[in-house]
């Protein structure tokens, strides 16, 4: 099977745990992101911003997995708000009225300054 | 798992076999952007397709998983006229007859928090409108697009012809 440079990892800056995915999120990838998120949940942290500079390419799996985070935060009053500026993203987001559910920020620090 | 093309009365055909492993989905958007980009498509509409084969075989996989099937998925790109027509034909239960007509009739995109397997295909949908969703007469789902040719831009009024 193909070698896939996949790679989830996050960090604090201050309140926000900031969650930073590098590669293509499909249904091989997904899972990946799902147990991070999943994690930074029951680790007590619900802010969360999902920074998706590093992601040339997502389809509703993906999509799938950031509502799922949204919906787990939620249930604490917390948030999940998306770095994204990558058109193919953007466009998936966007067809999907996602744009609308989602804060979408260009930079992680917009995406703190605006919280 | 090699891509192959044949080419039969001025119409390129070309093939690719992949495994029904989540791990190979990446591999089969590789091959049809590389088709797409070949045949002049520009790069949102590269990535289009890339999303919507992702999507079909996303399905397909599942379905392989969830009726047994280790036969591979099958995705096929035929050039004909300018016109670029993309099929992923597997081989799994076959696409549920109700979801299909909701499909085929434009169903709205499902609100978010909806996100099972029809969400796939609603998208494949936007992307591509004309998009058909079919269950094949054996077994299996065939999923069809076509990227229409680029119309060829009208020269404008007043500019000297180039010819």
């Amino acid at each position: 099977m193909a070698t896939i440079d996949f790679v989830v990892e996050s960090r604090q800056e201050g309140p926000w745990t900031v969650v930073d995915v590098q590669g293509e999120v499909d249904m091989f990838t997904a899972p990946k992101l799902r147990e991070r998120l999943v994690e930074t949940v029951d680790q007590g942290h619900y802010e969360i911003i999902v920074n998706l500079q590093g992601v040339s390419f997502m389809d509703s799996t993906g999509l799938g997995t950031l509502v799922g985070g949204l919906k787990r935060v939620k249930e604490h009053e917390g948030t999940l708000s998306l770095v994204c500026s990558s058109r193919p993203v953007l466009r998936v987001l966007s067809i999907t009225g996602l744009n609308n559910v989602f804060p979408i920020h260009e930079t992680v620090e917009q995406a703190v300054a605006s919280s | 798992m090699a891509p192959q093309s044949d080419q039969q009365a001025g119409v390129d055909q070309l093939r690719l076999a992949i495994p029904p492993e989540a791990g190979y989905i990446a591999m089969a958007r590789m091959f049809a952007g590389s088709v797409a980009r070949h045949y002049g498509c520009d790069e949102d509409v590269v990535e289009d397709v890339k999303v919507a084969v992702s999507e079909a075989c996303t399905n397909s996989v599942k379905a392989h998983h969830d009726s047994g099937t280790i036969e591979p998925i099958e995705l096929r790109a035929r050039a004909l006229n300018g016109d670029l027509s993309f099929e992923v034909v597997d081989s799994g239960r076959g696409i549920d007859t109700e979801l299909q007509a909701a499909v085929q009739q434009g169903a709205a995109t499902p609100p978010a928090g909806l996100y099972e397997g029809s969400l796939g295909l609603t998208l494949i949908r936007a992307l591509f409108p004309g998009a058909e969703i079919l269950r094949n007469d054996d077994r299996g789902t065939t999923v069809r697009f076509v990227v229409p040719a680029n119309p060829v831009p009208e020269r404008l009024e007043g500019l000297p012809s180039l010819d």
